[in-house]
């Protein structure tokens, strides 16, 4: 079996963790627009294992910024880890924005829609990344329309269903 | 919901709504033999007994780093001192550096990694461990008159079979000659070196380094676990003296204090060091221009370091011609401690500012919690290690990016600060030095039970970092951060052993410092806490707790049972969340008719009419035009007293004592309010109340009352005003994992997203200066 190598330029020694073993844990809070036809979510990760994932994918270290460049590098990061789908076809996403901050990032999307349709989730938000290091991300989301304390949790790659129309 | 009740038939039942269960039987069961079975070694109490014991091992070591090929050889002579009552007819050392052989249990038992898309930096880690040939040489294992003594190699351990057992209270000394190469800390390991490519030097940060005599213990005999890199060790306390040479241009900080400085320091330097002995204010030993002048140049010549250290349970040490170096003292209660950073130039400027200062605050907080600093000094290192623990000694790996950016596009040029730097050297620091405490002094198993050292550890980590400035960003402490790991499923037991631990951050450390914080906030109280955590660090200073030890003394000294809170924050897996499910009003039936009639056509009014009532009130009805067909019903007011309802009432109260009488005049209110434990986690309720007054009113019921029924409990509450609003746990202080079933009545939930929308503003690091966020960014 051949592998892919992705490369990493440089910059090991200078992407530093700011807390021992970090708790490696994202929350997606997931909620239907006023007009039903979009999901809005917002979703926190630890920001270093966000920069970390991101510069895996670019092959250079990030230090993240709230600008376009970074902006794109999220939004293209999230259609391979945060996917909706319905009859097995990605739905289309909206970044809408971004809050950095010392001990967490939340980056605020929309995914086009409709609630006549079974939507499934596939949350493999960081899971690789963690993963390669030894650790376990649990991904967890919470829905809006549902109860608080039933949140769906993700720690593999396995979809699950995120909204049922009432006539199925 | 008002229900008008008859006191005597319902005012005693209502307290007693809650029935006995099984699962409430289990949750509230004493410890018993969970625990170890106290003896005169460990006390009942949680104190050392009578007949405590530990064993000790004082070591000279003289070493050499080899700066040309990353090697280390050394030579040691260990006193063994067998304290406890049993003879010993071998002695265990550790080798830990043999986990880095290819054939270490460590190697062979790490699960293949993802191949579909594997990145460069893994591969680099995976084939550097693969191909380092890494492990313990013994060139001589000898006894005191030099002969050769036979022993075992098994994994990351030695035994020493010796050539008669050594009994109770006698000491055997012998000899090690050992080397190893060092292993490239930025691919792995808790100490090594880093490469600077663009100066070619090195900074070593050299740990778990020399052939260390396993503990002993009453509670396991010779410690066992060998290591696979996660349970960290736990070791004797003994006395060191350090031989460490390196080439001449070196600067070395080590566990202990220096003993030659006059030998290793130019004249200037030595003056500085001095001066750093005398003062608060930060002095550079080594300055930045010093250390750059340094690092360009090497030697072939040698010098060496002298170091002395009593009662510590290990040696760690870092050495490296980039080291600026800066010191002062921090007071510890009545003692001075001096405070030591060593960082090169590329940690500049942010470790000459925060370091040294991170240092002084973690012994001044820790010590109010604790006890006095009971160590001459306390040294921070920066190196590639991410951070790591050892007796006086600290590896901190935070430093600012290449290009000393973080956030911001534009870095405010005066400003010498970048946040995540910033936060993450200050914690880092804090945790590190912290450690100091425990396990270094209260010097708990670390190979057992991560969650003793680690967890107490940022219980205290929070405090410090709480005091250090308002609304520091602590990642973890505060109960709401603990929900997602809680709730999330794949969780294990805090008493689950080191190497068998999911999710290490959250099991052993973020969950019980969050234990600790919610015991000391919400059950004990700060003043019964904290008296009970001091009685607990000071009983086992300089000795060795168990789990047992730490339960057992928290209960003894704070006269509180806690049984259940270990049972369930640290042997089992259920997480917080109650919900209030229910709310009744029940108010006193007088039996007056007088009252109770014109109450109950208050009650009657407050129904709204119907849909039909309202568009039929102008209908024109039959009555209305035949007022024949009316008889005694139609005319009469239900509501209206007889003289019958006297007489039924006259003869009500002829049957009553004074006392009952008094009793029908009570003018209260009797609310019943069901919580619903749906998270299983038994928890204190913590309750804020409000009155149709204004008034307000914040109470918390003790975890005990789900003591006979821990999924649902139904509580009284009586009072004069009526209730307007209830809310479970206002203060999040309980890692209740759903708060929008906490308020009566139940308040709307807004979304994070919609938040976000509502205040479209720029990053908050960024509105100190207005051409930031007038800057168009994207």
């Amino acid at each position: 079996v051949r592998f892919v190598l992705a490369v990493l330029l440089f910059g090991w020694a200078l992407a530093l963790p700011a807390t021992a073993h970090p708790s490696h844990t994202s929350f997606a809070q997931i909620g239907w627009s006023a007009d039903g036809t979009a999901l809005e979510i917002s979703l926190r990760v630890i920001p270093e294992d966000l920069e970390g994932v991101l510069g895996q994918r670019e092959g250079e270290q990030l230090a993240l910024q709230d600008n376009t460049a970074h902006r794109a590098i999220i939004a293209a990061w999230l259609q391979e880890e945060f996917v909706v789908r319905t009859g097995g076809q990605a739905l289309p996403q909206q970044l809408a924005g971004l809050e950095l901050g010392y001990d967490k990032t939340w980056i605020y999307f929309t995914v086009s829609a409709h609630q006549q349709q079974l939507l499934e989730l596939e949350n493999t938000v960081l899971q690789r990344y963690v993963r390669e290091r030894g650790q376990l991300q649990i991904n967890q989301v919470q829905r809006l329309w549902g109860p608080a304390a039933e949140r769906l949790t993700f720690s593999d790659d396995k979809p699950q269903v995120l909204w049922q129309p009432a006539a199925l | 919901m008002i229900i008008r009740f008859l006191l005597t038939v319902f005012a005693l039942s209502l307290p007693l709504l809650a029935h006995a269960d099984s699962t409430a039987a289990e949750k509230f069961a004493q410890l018993g033999t969970m625990l170890d079975t106290p003896t005169e070694v460990r006390l009942a109490s949680g104190a050392p007994g009578p007949d405590y014991w530990q064993q000790r091992a004082d070591y000279k070591i003289a070493v050499t780093l080899d700066d040309t090929r990353q090697h280390i050889s050394g030579r040691e002579t260990i006193t063994y001192h067998n304290k406890s009552p049993h003879p010993l007819s071998y002695i265990w050392l550790q080798l830990d550096q043999n986990r880095f052989r290819p054939d270490s249990d460590d190697m062979l038992t790490r699960t293949a990694p993802n191949f579909e898309k594997f990145p460069y930096r893994s591969m680099a880690r995976l084939m550097t461990r693969l191909e380092f040939e890494g492990g313990v040489t013994i060139d001589e294992l000898t006894d005191a008159n030099g002969e050769d003594l036979p022993y075992q190699l098994v994994k990351t351990m030695l035994r020493i079979d010796l050539p008669r057992p050594v009994t109770a209270g006698e000491s055997f000394q012998f000899n090690v000659a050992w080397n190893h190469p060092i292993v490239d800390a930025t691919k792995s390991g808790r100490g090594g070196y880093e490469y600077f490519e663009e100066d070619g030097n090195y900074i070593y940060q050299i740990a778990q380094w020399y052939p260390r005599v396993a503990a002993y213990t009453d509670y396991q005999g010779w410690q066992n676990k060998q290591f696979l890199g996660n349970g960290e060790f736990t070791l004797e306390l003994g006395d060191f003296e350090v031989e460490i040479t390196v080439p001449a241009d070196h600067i070395v900080a080590a566990t202990g204090v220096l003993q030659n400085a006059d030998d290793v320091l130019s004249r200037k330097q030595l003056k500085r060091y001095r001066k750093a002995q005398e003062s608060e204010q930060l002095q550079f030993i080594v300055t930045p221009e010093e250390a750059a002048k340094r690092e360009k140049g090497s030697t072939a010549v040698t010098r060496t370091w002298k170091f002395s250290a009593d009662n510590v349970r290990d040696f760690a040490f870092a050495s490296s011609r980039k080291f600026i170096w800066d010191g002062k003292m921090a007071p510890s209660g009545s003692k001075q401690v001096l405070a030591m950073s060593f960082y090169p130039n590329e940690a500049e400027p942010l470790w000459s500012q925060y370091s040294t200062a991170a240092i002084a605050h973690t012994i001044d907080v820790y010590s109010r919690y604790t006890f006095e600093y009971p160590y001459p000094v306390s040294i921070s290192v920066n190196g590639a290690v991410g951070g790591m623990e050892y007796p006086m000694i600290t590896f901190n790996k935070p430093r600012p990016y290449q290009d000393g950016t973080y956030w911001d596009e534009v870095q405010d040029p005066s400003g010498n600060t970048w946040a995540r730097s910033k936060y993450g050297l200050i914690s880092v620091i804090i945790h590190e030095v912290g450690h100091n405490y425990f396990p270094m002094i209260v010097n708990s198993d670390e190979r057992q039970w991560t969650w003793m050292d680690e967890g107490m550890n940022t219980f205290l980590q929070y405090l410090a970092e709480q005091a250090w400035e308002e609304d520091y960003p602590s990642r973890r402490g505060d109960p709401e951060n603990m929900v997602e790991y809680m709730t999330s499923g794949k969780v294990v037991p805090i008493m689950t052993n080191s190497e068998s631990i999911l999710q290490f951050g959250n099991n052993a450390y973020g969950k019980p410092a969050t234990a600790l914080n919610i015991l000391r906030e919400s059950i004990l109280g700060r003043e019964l806490f904290d008296f009970a955590f001091r009685e607990f660090a000071t009983r086992w200073k300089f000795k060795r707790p168990t789990p047992a030890d730490f339960f057992r003394t928290m209960e003894d000294a704070s006269g509180i049972d806690l049984d259940w809170f270990w049972r369930g924050w640290f042997y089992g897996t259920d997480y917080v969340d109650v919900a209030i499910t229910d709310l009744s009003l029940y108010t006193v039936d007088t039996r007056d008719p007088e009252v109770e009639k014109a109450w109950q056509k208050t009650e009657d009014d407050k129904a709204e009419p119907t849909l039909t009532e309202q568009r039929n009130r102008d209908v024109e009805r039959l009555l209305d035009q035949r007022s024949e067909l009316k008889d005694f019903y139609n005319e009469t007011d239900e509501y209206i007293v007889t003289p019958w309802d006297y007489a039924q009432y006259e003869k009500a109260l002829k049957a009553l004592t004074d006392e009952e009488k008094a009793l029908l005049a009570t003018d209260r209110n009797f609310y019943t309010v069901t919580f619903d434990n749906l998270g299983g986690l038994v928890t204190p309720l913590p309750l804020r109340i409000t009155f149709d007054n204004g008034d307000v009113e914040e109470m918390q019921i003790p975890a005990e009352i789900w003591r006979r029924n821990a999924e649902q409990v139904t509580r009284l509450f009586v009072s004069e005003q009526e209730i307007t609003a209830i809310e479970l746990d206002p203060y999040r202080s309980t890692a209740d994992a759903d708060v929008f079933n906490n308020s009566w009545p139940r308040k709307p939930r807004t979304s994070r997203f919609q938040l976000h929308k509502d205040s479209e503003k720029p990053n908050h690091m960024r509105r100190d200066k207005k051409e930031n966020w007038e800057k168009k960014n994207l």
